[in-house]
């Protein structure tokens, strides 16, 4: 793992050539999103709400738009 | 393992929330910058160069080289076989994509592609006579005079940071920046005062670089040019304790970070 950063109620951490969203929810972890990318990532900047860049070691600079999910919001758990 | 407390500390956190939550953000493939050229095929006086997540076609003719197309790819070629006006680009999982003017025509495993131009190794040779090197990442076409036109890559990076209006990168390839959604990312070489960055860090308006073996220095970025703000010296290991906000929760465990 090279970065963990806070998104809301969610983290990104960029983990092997990957970058994934996890969700903390009844006590669990899951990695609800995924991102494949051409190798190791080595930063990981939410440089604006909307935006997300990522250094990696050999493929350069990137910029995803970090846009909603189209999916109707979940609803949480309650903690046991 | 630092991760898996990490991720730990992370579940708790969230055990301890509930409610109603957001929908994840959505992460489309993002456009790839300034990435290590991998692999390489010549035809003629044109280049398909492999760099991750696109292949480009370069023509170096008579006026010079032109960048004539470059197509976007998922994932990284290992290697291209080509003619001028297509090329077939194998991936290490022995996937291939056939590209042809400027879009894929075709993907498919490596063995089924045929009528398709074989991968090539080794060194790679223009009509001109000038060859084609990649090495660290970079290009580099050399003319049978002696004469090198280069072009540096983003590859071996091994440290980055964003400041607020520049993300910054360092390590074999030197320093690097980018305005995100602003141009293409900018190398400003490697500073002669310290070996290649393993890490980097900001102190107000200094940029921090610290090698292999600790020594660091602060720079003034000014233009393009990076300029030293003191005399180098081992710089202490970064703390290991970590701050960050989770939610609203303010976290601090003490974790290992990895390497």
């Amino acid at each position: 793992m090279h970065a963990l950063v806070p998104q809301g109620d969610f983290v990104l951490v960029a983990a092997g050539d990957a970058v994934l969203v996890y969700a903390a929810e009844g006590g669990r972890l899951d990695a609800v999103r995924r991102l494949d990318l051409p190798g190791a990532t080595v930063g990981l900047f939410v440089v604006a709400p909307d935006r997300l860049v990522l250094v990696g070691a050999d493929y350069g600079f990137a910029e995803v738009a970090l846009t909603p999910s189209s999916a109707a919001p979940r609803t949480g758990h309650p903690a046991p | 393992m630092g991760w898996a407390k990490v991720l730990g500390g992370v579940i708790a956190l969230g055990g301890c929330g509930g409610g109603a939550s957001m929908a994840p953000p959505e992460l489309p493939r993002p456009t790839l910058r300034a990435g290590a050229w991998q692999a390489a095929c010549a035809a003629g006086d044109v280049a398909w160069l492999a760099r991750p997540g696109a292949v480009e076609r370069w023509r170096f003719g008579a006026d010079g080289p032109v960048q004539e197309a470059s197509v976007a790819l998922e994932g990284a070629a290992q290697a291209v076989g080509c003619a001028a006006d297509r090329a077939l680009l194998v991936r290490a999982d022995g996937r291939a994509v056939g590209v042809a003017g400027e879009g894929v025509a075709w993907e498919g495993a490596a063995a089924e592609a045929t009528g398709w131009p074989a991968p090539t190794a080794g060194p790679q040779r223009l009509a001109s006579g000038a060859d084609i090197q990649l090495a660290g990442g970079a290009l580099a076409v050399i003319q049978p005079d002696g004469q090198i036109w280069q072009r540096p890559a983003a590859a071996g990076l091994r440290a980055a940071l964003w400041d607020g209006e520049r993300v910054w990168a360092a390590g074999a390839s030197g320093v690097w920046w980018w305005r995100p959604g602003a141009g293409s990312p900018v190398p400003m070489g490697q500073p002669t005062e310290v070996g290649p960055a393993e890490r980097m860090f900001q102190d107000g308006s200094l940029l921090w670089l610290v090698d292999a073996s600790g020594r660091g220095l602060p720079f003034w970025p000014r233009g393009p040019w990076l300029v030293p703000a003191g005399e180098p010296g081992q710089v202490l290991p970064a703390d290991r304790r970590v701050a960050i906000r989770l939610g609203r929760r303010r976290w601090r465990p003490t974790w290992d970070p990895p390497g």
